[in-house]
């Protein structure tokens, strides 16, 4: 062996030697570590940063350590909870996984615990919560925060347009009208660059538009609601948008400026987007002037709540540790934190607003869509029944294939996938 | 004739050259694209090679999105460890496939060439149940251990037999006469004299680990203990990574291995020639 | 006294022997052949990982041909092999041949066309993602400079997606069987092709005569390994298009994994892993029982 070779080959193992002790040092622990798992990234997301610097002032004893996973969160959290090995002591979950994991033993039943130790607070949280958070009646996790959607508005790029930003009343025909009018060929090539308006095809995209229609994506019981003439009729106007006045990018559009969805609009090449709270902290740190309006009327006035939790993985080493942290985050501390750091609108109602609705006139539409929000609807098979609807939905929303069609299609299975039968 | 024959090389080097800048073009676009600003990237012609204004800020930022220093360690860490653990394993049993009489010798080599025939994916969920069992998910121990046992393994024995069969008896012979044990001979005789050949079979095994993706994937959660194309998936979906930050971590992932591509290319080149068996 | 002593030297060399080789054995053991028989039992149960797992018999076997997503990804899987492996072939051996002159800078072209094979798909996958775009992409760029007028909208398309990806593998996988028929060309005599000139061959002649049926062993090999390879298309599809658009990029492996790792359906992803298994396994027999065949009639 040449030397270079063998020096080469030297230098490769002292690497790897001082790399084996940067990992033994960093696992030499402290305090009591309490792991809190997320899709968020923890390095950057204000809301978790003083949400562990609260948590720690409030409990000397222990200290927060996040942990997260990026995508596909809720299939690699399962699968780690089946794993067993090395669990984090809470996580976060997402209103729509908690029936699934529940059902399948995944999530801790921590009624006992709300029972015992959170009965008095209980009356300060929104009704919608406990009727998100209950899996066969009991407490499966704790409230994070509340999503109720509303739309934002480019208003540079409105301005550029010469396009007015409407009143809080509109309705579906001037959503529709402003998205077609904010549609452009900036470059001359004969192809769109710039859209009016974007959606992730993902059920919670768009189940609102299904259920101001009188429609809706399916029931709790698990019953499928898309063959309902008033769905087929929602999502055929979403389609047009798509496909006739192609006022909303393809997902390979949108892809061009990264994966989120907000991408396309923090690129400033959409100039509506459907969001929550936490999208204005992503809308700040991009630098967007932006304005925010009610999501448009529908036949009657609805916006799908999302209620996103924490709960405690079954198999976690000390569930009396676990629910320290459950009970922190539904505390007033933590859901004022989750406010004023735009995270999402607090489930209490306890938590002080004046100050969210003083920082911006327009954030009374966040407190105002509490009103008329509905839960996302969560049957235990739902992720079957959405990954057959965005199956067959995929063609449709690219106009290679008809509405009529595609809810056929899926009606045609609804009933089985929902029961579980497969 | 000269004159033809003159055409007729300059026909060649058009192809040679054509061929050439598309071969190499994904790889220059890719560098090119991570020194852009995002402006540039989204708004300008995409003919357009040269960054302008060219900026490292993409890099700055992919380093501190995720703990991208990390990936590229553990990958660093998987592609030297399973490599040296497997021949050191490999070279010890083909020395005995090689030189030794036991019974049943042939049987196992043959069972063990069957190995070879085995498409990966039928073995994955089994390997993951009993990883799982093992309570290694999530460890390092679940990212080096299973990849050492596959194909590759036996692909190496096979490779090493062959090679120390080539080996000339009488250099051992004589050490063993002098009281030197059979664990002596393979270490001072025998491995001494396999160096080129250890060498191709480690570069083989080096290029593997680092660009494996599916097993790591589906073992690893935690960020510090991802392998860098498994990170690399993570940044492409993370909220604050668009296409600028991604060709900056694209780019990165990719130098290591063209650097020791350029280094030991004589390697890879007989690693190719002799695994043309290998079925990998 | 002496057979004692023989017996203990002749334990003590068996000892050494397996220990040499036993270190391989029990791990080979445990996480092939052992993973081999417990993949089997898995394909006939119902599994999710978190409850135990139920014996089902030959449901998920029957199941899987009754899957309408399975079906086409075994479609999609046949399209790649028709589009891969033929051009691949052709490609390798093409490149080789210009390779193998004796020109200046030769070596830098080996190098550069060998280069896409050791890069990680994932990765080059990203920047292919990229060239793709129909949009800002590089390749519909170029194709309207050339007078394109309708552009493919690529990986969007469902007439296009298939294709886009299948030029991604070729350039990627092409310079490594290259490489190998670098090795089988300098395997050719070179009288063989002096006395063909002698005779008068033209170039082409000595191509077609000489070179390629030279080649076939090399051929066999690399048809053989490309095939399996275009079975086992994973991250490409894991990165570009996930299977979209409508399941037309689906493939087996992408179907697997999203089965067994999304869906928690491990007992169905067995199967399926199985009937792949079989489907390449007789594949191979298939093209060995045609080589012998092709060998006895003298070719």
């Amino acid at each position: 062996m040449r030397p270079s070779i063998r020096r080469t080959l030297l230098l490769v193992v002292i690497f790897t030697l001082a790399m084996s002790m940067c990992v033994a040092l960093e696992a030499a622990a402290k305090k009591t570590k309490v792991q809190v798992i997320s899709w968020w990234d923890f390095t950057t997301s204000q809301p978790l940063i003083q949400l562990k610097t609260e948590f720690e002032k409030l409990n000397p004893d222990l200290e927060l350590e996040y942990l997260q996973i990026g995508s596909k969160y809720a299939d690699k959290m399962l699968v780690m909870i089946a794993g067993g090995a090395d669990l984090p002591d809470a996580m976060m979950i997402a209103m729509d996984k908690i029936p699934i994991f529940a059902n399948k033993g995944a999530i801790m039943n921590i009624d006992r615990y709300v029972k015992e130790d959170y009965k008095d607070e209980m009356a300060q949280v929104y009704p919608v919560v406990s009727d998100a958070l209950t899996y066969n009646g009991e407490f499966y996790a704790m409230p994070r925060d509340i999503t109720s959607k509303v739309m934002f508005f480019n208003r540079t790029l409105f301005e550029k347009a010469g396009v007015a930003i409407p009143d809080a009343d509109w309705t579906w025909d001037d959503f529709k009208a402003i998205a077609k009018k904010m549609t452009k060929d900036l470059d001359g090539d004969g192809h769109a660059d710039q859209w009016g308006f974007y959606f992730r095809k993902y059920m919670d995209a768009f189940t609102d538009f299904l259920m101001q229609n009188n429609g809706g994506l399916c029931t709790v019981e698990g019953k499928s609601l898309l063959g309902m003439p008033e769905s087929i009729e929602a999502v055929k106007f979403l389609q047009e948008m798509c496909v006739v006045d192609k006022s909303v990018p393809t997902e390979t559009q949108a892809m061009q400026f990264g994966r989120p969805q907000s991408a396309p609009f923090v690129a400033g090449r959409v100039a509506m987007l459907m969001g929550g709270l936490s999208t204005t902290v992503e809308l700040q740190n991009a630098d967007i002037d932006y304005v925010i309006r009610p999501l448009p009327k529908g036949k009657s006035r609805v916006n799908v709540a999302f209620v996103n939790a924490w709960a405690i993985p079954a198999g976690a080493k000390n569930p009396d540790l676990s629910w320290r942290a459950l009970k922190f985050f539904a505390s007033k501390e933590a859901q004022q934190i989750v406010l004023n750091t735009g995270m999402g609108l607090p489930s209490r109602k306890d938590v002080d607003t004046a100050g969210f609705l003083k920082a911006r006139p327009d954030h009374k539409y966040f407190i105002e869509a509490l009103d008329y929000s509905k839960p996302f609807p969560s049957p235990v098979y739902g992720v079957d029944f959405f990954a057959l609807v965005e199956k067959e939905f995929d063609l449709m929303w690219l106009g290679e294939r008809s509405v009529d069609d595609a809810i056929a299609a899926v009606e045609k299975e609804a009933a089985d996938v929902l029961a579980g039968k497969f | 004739m000269k004159r033809k024959k003159r055409l007729h090389i300059a026909a060649l080097y058009t192809i040679l050259v054509s061929v050439a800048l598309i071969m190499i073009f994904p790889f220059v676009w890719s560098v090119t694209a991570s020194l852009k600003t995002r402006s540039q990237i989204y708004s300008g012609n995409p003919l357009d090679l040269i960054p302008d204004p060219a900026t490292l800020n993409n890099y700055r930022k992919a380093l501190s999105v995720l703990p991208f220093h990390r990936f590229l360690l553990n990958s660093l860490v998987l592609a030297t460890t399973v490599p040296v653990i497997s021949i050191t394993l490999a070279s010890m049993a083909a020395y005995s496939f090689a030189r030794l009489q036991f019974k049943g010798r042939d049987l196992i080599f043959m069972l063990l060439l069957g190995v070879m025939m085995l498409p990966g994916h039928v073995t994955l969920i089994p390997r993951y149940a009993l990883v799982r069992k093992l309570g290694w998910i999530n460890r390092y121990t679940a990212l080096i251990i299973p990849p050492i046992f596959s194909a590759s393994l036996v692909f190496n024995i096979f490779f090493m037999r062959q090679h120390f069969l080539s080996i000339p008896r009488e250099l051992e012979e004589a050490a063993l006469i002098d009281g030197c044990s059979r664990w002596g001979v393979w270490r001072n005789i025998i491995m001494p004299n396999s160096k080129p050949a250890i060498a191709t079979i480690a570069i083989i095994g080096f290029k593997t680990e680092w660009n494996s993706f599916l097993w790591p994937n589906v073992v690893i959660n935690d960020f510090l203990k991802m392998p860098i194309q498994v990170g690399l998936t993570y940044l492409q979906t993370n909220v604050q990574s668009s296409w600028d930050i991604l060709m900056a971590a694209t780019t990165l992932s990719i130098i290591p291995l063209i650097v020791i591509f350029v280094c030991f290319q004589r390697y890879f080149m007989a690693g190719i020639l002799t695994s043309g068996l290998g079925g990998r | 006294m002496q057979r004692l002593g023989g017996s203990a030297r002749q334990v003590r060399q068996t000892l050494t022997t397996w220990s040499f080789i036993l270190p391989s054995l029990i791990g080979l053991g445990i996480f092939v052949y052992g993973s081999l028989v417990y993949s089997l039992y898995i394909s006939f149960t119902s599994w999710d990982l978190l409850t135990p797992a139920r014996w089902i018999g030959f449901a998920n076997y029957a199941r899987a041909f009754r899957d309408e997503s399975f079906i086409q990804c075994l479609y999609n899987t046949v399209y790649f092999v028709v589009a891969i492996v033929p051009l691949g072939i052709v490609f390798a051996m093409a490149m080789a041949m210009v390779l193998n002159k004796q020109l200046p800078g030769i070596g830098f072209f080996r190098a550069a066309y060998y280069v896409p094979s050791i890069t990680s798909t994932i990765a080059i996958g990203m920047v292919w993602l990229w060239i793709f775009n129909p949009d800002q992409g590089v390749l519909n760029a170029i194709l309207k400079l050339v007078g394109v007028s309708n552009l493919p909208r690529w990986l969007e398309s469902r007439v296009w997606a298939k294709p886009a990806l299948s030029i991604m593998r070729l350039w990627q996988v092409s310079g490594y069987y290259m490489i190998m028929y670098l090795a089988g060309l300098q395997n050719i005599p070179n009288e063989l092709y002096e006395a063909a000139e002698i005779d008068g061959a033209t170039g082409w002649q000595k191509t077609r005569y000489i070179t390629v049926p030279l080649l076939s062993n090399t051929t066999f090999f690399a048809t053989i390994m490309l095939i399996i390879e275009v079975f086992n298309l994973f991250e490409a599809v894991y990165v570009m298009t996930e299977g979209r658009p409508g399941g037309s990029t689906n493939t087996i492996l992408y179907y697997i994994y999203a089965q067994a790792f999304q869906r928690y359906r491990m007992g169905y992803a067995s199967a399926m892993a199985w009937v792949l298994f079989v489907i390449l396994f007789v594949i191979t027999l298939v093209q060995f029982a045609a080589r012998r065949r092709k060998e006895e009639i003298g070719f």
